[in-house]
């Protein structure tokens, strides 16, 4: 969640709790697993700062189900987002992709997916680090209002909100609130 | 209008006198009394002076008019014009290096723009290498030699000017300074000059250039008005001089009363000085000075400058600014000066420095009247007002005290707020 | 997302004591993230796409404005060059002239340098709205991202890159040379100490400023001295000018007294760090042999972080529409 504005974030209700979280997680890794045929050339990309824990999560539990060690890299795409010097926005967090993307199948992970241009960005950043034989995307929450033609791959939930709603998403659970000021 | 209408200046207090009206006709004043605007002839015009203070018309020293050839920074009716707006009747005209007055032939020209007593250059072009010819400038009606703010770096050469020009009668006003301490200085240096990461000028090179002149007056015996102090220290060296009886005179600029060295903050040429601000201890002293009665007479120190010429870097613009307009609700609002010690300053400080009488509102002296207004709250233009010019360091300023009138020989020149000087 | 939103990021990058600590050290935390992108293969990113920036360098230096220029493009803006050297500076032209002609192109950004200081201040009043004017070194005033990525080598030496917490407290910094004319120097100062090191100077008497009131600074005309104490040496430049105006009596007498010779890398201490901003006068600062054989020399390390310092500095400007100040 990238507030726009700033402010507090007040929640209303919860959407899933932690256990619920942790079986949509095990959902997905093992889809991941069924699509790829295996994890052989898979690279997991967090995008920061929302997806890195959950990138954290789901490539332990690849590890669990499959064996193998997925190599995970991070990446902030402040510096590729179209809305540059539209809204503020500054680099927090760091960029760090071990490998050669190259030939790999990446799975790009994120918390929520709202308008898609994260992930425009994020698509955009990682032809810089080679060119990947395919992208998936992973969410957690899929909050529908997209305003390209990006669609998730794996999802752990489909919840339709409004516009001005705000979606958190945190080790205890994913919660729907708004922003006040 | 002509000199023969009346004109009563109504409802004011006049400097010196006490309430009353004053009654002009034929080029001086006729009349000083209460209630006097009753009686006066038809066709006569009466200015309202209510609340206002009626003083002598303020004198300025060393003006820079611009000159032949300086049209583009001021013109003859400009400077009219914002003279009289300023409550200026009367300026000694200063030769510069951009348009000398240093020959005969110089000073003929000189006089068909500038209607007041001019001051020829003290050595040819201001280059400071050979004598401007006195004697002859002398007979063409020139009393005062200047050094046109370039000081002359040589003792041997300044000592033979003022020897050659005493003999004749003539008298000197000159800055003071040591131009080879600082070279190439443009600020004054300390801690301001040091952040700013711009070349300083010490202190000293003008308490050493004011001893150095100082000595050279007591070896020639010339009569030397010191022109534009700056520093404290140079003020007391001076106002000592004049206590053991050497006859000199000092006058202070109104920008080193106003601004100090940290307005360079900002790199803005509109406060680059010769000399150069101060810091602002030393600008409190100069005031303290100046009330204290130890400077002779505060002045405008109008040098009008291009837009071109102040949009150069700090360090290649010329300094300056223009002040006639500003200077007397500059003196007032901005530096605190009470009104009536204000217009002494700015009056019959400078008349006794050119060796007038004090002037007096009385029957028979001159029309040369301004009506000072010291509760009006005006705003400086962004144009500069009147001057050809706008370099100045107070654009957009909001000043207390306005000078309502000006009557200058008889002549209104400035009728409730609006210039009426028009070209000759 | 509505247009209702104002960018309110920072104008203008004129000197480093404008910006202040804050500021100083938002940008240096920036910076990692473009030397990050600096070591990729393709070492791009869209940031800036779109924007175009100017440099306008009165005073001549290859070396800074194509580092600026290099910034510029990694952050894949369009880059208009202007120098006074390639003669594309009219000399008839007034500044102010100058300036409005390069903007009526469309530019959003000016790096100006000049020999006389306060001009990219003048500048940045005449610019118009929207406009920002990045200090390039402007006379013996500012070079805010020399002292930026002077301080930004350091703490990278240190603790490996600018994160939250990195800083340079209680590290001794003596900068040596001619701090009276070094707008270097004055930016140094100011990062470093706003990084949390304790700074001296150390010149003789008429290569300092006339008055260091105010200044975060001690003050020493021994270098021997304090050699051994000191974590980094900073050398500045001393320009052979200097002796035409009488403030050394010759240069022999300076090298001897300030000169980083091989006798006086050896009082150096354990770890201690040299930097320079380049171009190095050999033979006076510092010699060829300590340049070339003392293993703590960063300044390679200096040029490259300056990419990436003006990276941060111009993506700050142009790009974050975030008000750090």
């Amino acid at each position: 969640m990238t507030p726009p504005y700033g402010g507090v974030f007040v929640a209303r209700s919860t959407v899933m709790d932690a256990a619920q979280v942790q079986r949509a997680l095990t959902r997905i890794s093992h889809e991941i697993i069924e699509r790829n045929r295996g994890l052989e050339d898979v690279a997991v990309v967090a995008l920061q700062t929302g997806g890195v824990e959950i990138a954290r999560r789901i490539a332990h539990l690849l590890f669990e189900i499959d064996g193998v060690d997925v190599p995970v890299g991070t990446l902030d795409v402040a510096l590729y987002r179209d809305d540059i010097g539209l809204r503020p926005v500054m680099p927090e967090a760091a960029t760090d992709i071990p490998v050669d993307l190259t030939g790999k199948v990446v799975v790009l992970v994120d918390d929520v997916l709202f308008t898609g241009r994260t992930i425009r960005a994020a698509l955009d950043a990682l032809t810089d680090f080679g060119r990947p034989r395919a992208v998936q995307l992973a969410v957690v929450i899929d909050r529908g209002h997209r305003e390209l033609p990006i669609r998730p791959d794996y999802v752990g939930k489909n919840l339709p909100t409004r516009r001005d709603e705000v979606v958190d998403v945190n080790p205890e659970g994913v919660l729907l609130g708004e922003m006040r000021k | 209008m002509s000199d023969s209408t009346q004109i009563v200046l109504s409802g004011g207090t006049v400097h010196g006198v006490g309430p009353a009206d004053v009654v002009i006709g034929d080029g001086v004043v006729a009349a000083v009394g209460p209630d006097l605007a009753a009686g006066a002839r038809d066709g006569a015009v009466v200015l309202d002076a209510t609340g206002c203070l009626v003083a002598p018309g303020l004198i300025d020293l060393l003006t820079d008019t611009g000159g032949p050839g300086q049209q583009e920074r001021e013109t003859p009716t400009a400077i009219r014009r914002a003279a009289a707006a300023g409550g200026y009747t009367s300026m000694l005209v200063t030769s510069t290096a951009a348009a000398p007055i240093d020959s005969p032939a110089a000073v003929a020209e000189r006089r068909e723009v500038d209607a007041g007593p001019l001051a020829g250059a003290l050595t040819v072009g201001h280059r400071n290498l050979e004598l401007a010819p006195m004697r002859m400038m002398v007979e063409a009606g020139i009393s005062w030699f200047t050094d046109g703010g370039v000081v002359v770096p040589s003792a041997d050469l300044l000592r033979h000017a003022l020897e050659y020009g005493t003999a004749l009668g003539a008298r000197f006003a000159l800055r003071a300074d040591l131009v080879d301490l600082g070279a190439g200085g443009v600020m004054h240096e300390g801690v301001w000059s040091s952040r700013l990461g711009l070349p300083g000028r010490p202190e000293a090179a003008e308490v050493l250039g004011v001893q150095r002149l100082l000595a050279l007056v007591e070896l020639t015996g010339a009569r030397v008005h010191v022109h534009t102090l700056s520093s404290p220290a140079a003020v007391q060296l001076v106002a000592q001089a004049r206590r053991t009886g050497l006859a000199v005179t000092a006058d202070v600029g109104i920008n080193h009363l106003l601004f100090s060295d940290e307005d360079c903050a900002g790199y803005d040429p509109c406060h680059r000085f010769e000399p150069p601000l101060r810091p602002a201890a030393d600008r409190e002293a100069l005031r303290q000075a100046v009330l204290d009665g130890l400077v002779d007479a505060v002045v405008a120190d109008h040098v009008p400058c291009t837009p071109q010429d102040k949009e150069l870097p700090f360090d290649q613009a010329p300094p300056g600014c223009i002040g006639l307009e500003t200077t007397l609700a500059a003196l007032v609002d901005g530096c605190g000066m009470p009104l009536e010690r204000a217009v002494d300053l700015l009056g019959n400080g400078p008349a006794r420095v050119l060796g007038q009488q004090a002037r007096a509102i009385t029957v028979g002296a001159p029309a040369d009247l301004v009506v000072i207004d010291p509760t009006a709250q005006w705003e400086v233009p962004h144009d500069g007002g009147h001057s050809c010019s706008s370099n100045t360091a107070l654009v957009g300023r909001s000043l207390r005290s306005r000078v309502r009138h000006t009557v200058n020989g008889g002549r209104i020149t400035l009728d409730d707020t609006t210039v009426t000087e028009g070209a000759r | 997302m509505t247009a209702a939103f104002e960018p309110q990021g920072p104008r203008h990058l004129l000197s480093l004591e404008d910006i202040g600590p804050d500021a100083i050290t938002e940008i240096l935390r920036l910076t990692d993230r473009f030397v990050e992108v600096n070591e990729r293969s393709i070492p791009r990113v869209p940031a800036l796409r779109g924007k175009t920036i100017a440099t306008c360098f009165f005073e001549d230096s290859t070396r800074t404005r194509m580092s600026f220029e290099t910034a510029a493009k990694r952050l894949s803006a369009e880059v208009l060059n202007f120098s006074a050297g390639s003669s594309s500076l009219s000399k008839g032209e007034s500044l102010r002239d100058t300036i409005e002609t390069i903007g009526a192109m469309g530019v959003d950004a000016f790096v100006v340098r000049h020999r006389s200081s306060g001009v990219p201040e003048q500048i940045s009043r005449w610019v118009g709205e929207g406009v920002s004017v990045l200090n390039g070194g402007d006379g013996w005033h500012s070079h805010p991202t020399q002292g930026l990525l002077d301080a930004y080598t350091l703490v990278e030496h240190l603790h490996g890159g600018a994160g939250t917490g990195h800083r340079l407290d209680g590290v001794r910094i003596g900068i040596v040379g001619d701090v009276r004319h070094s707008r270097v120097a004055r930016s140094d100062v100011t990062a470093f100490a706003a990084m949390g090191a304790q700074v001296t100077l150390i010149a003789p008497s008429t290569l300092l400023p006339a008055s260091l009131e105010g200044w975060p600074v001690e003050v020493t005309h021994d270098f021997d001295a304090i050699l051994p104490d000191l974590d980094v040496i900073a050398l500045l430049r001393v320009q052979r000018e200097r002796l035409a105006d009488g403030l050394l009596p010759t240069m022999q007498d300076y090298v001897e007294g300030y000169g980083l010779d091989a006798r006086r890398a050896d009082l150096m201490g354990q770890g201690t760090v040299i930097i320079h901003p380049g171009p190095v006068v050999r033979g006076i600062e510092v010699t060829s042999e300590v340049l070339e054989t003392h293993p703590r020399v960063l300044v390679q390390r200096q040029v490259a972080n300056g990419v990436a310092v003006r990276m941060a500095v111009l993506f700050w400007l142009l790009g974050s529409g975030v008000d750090i100040t």
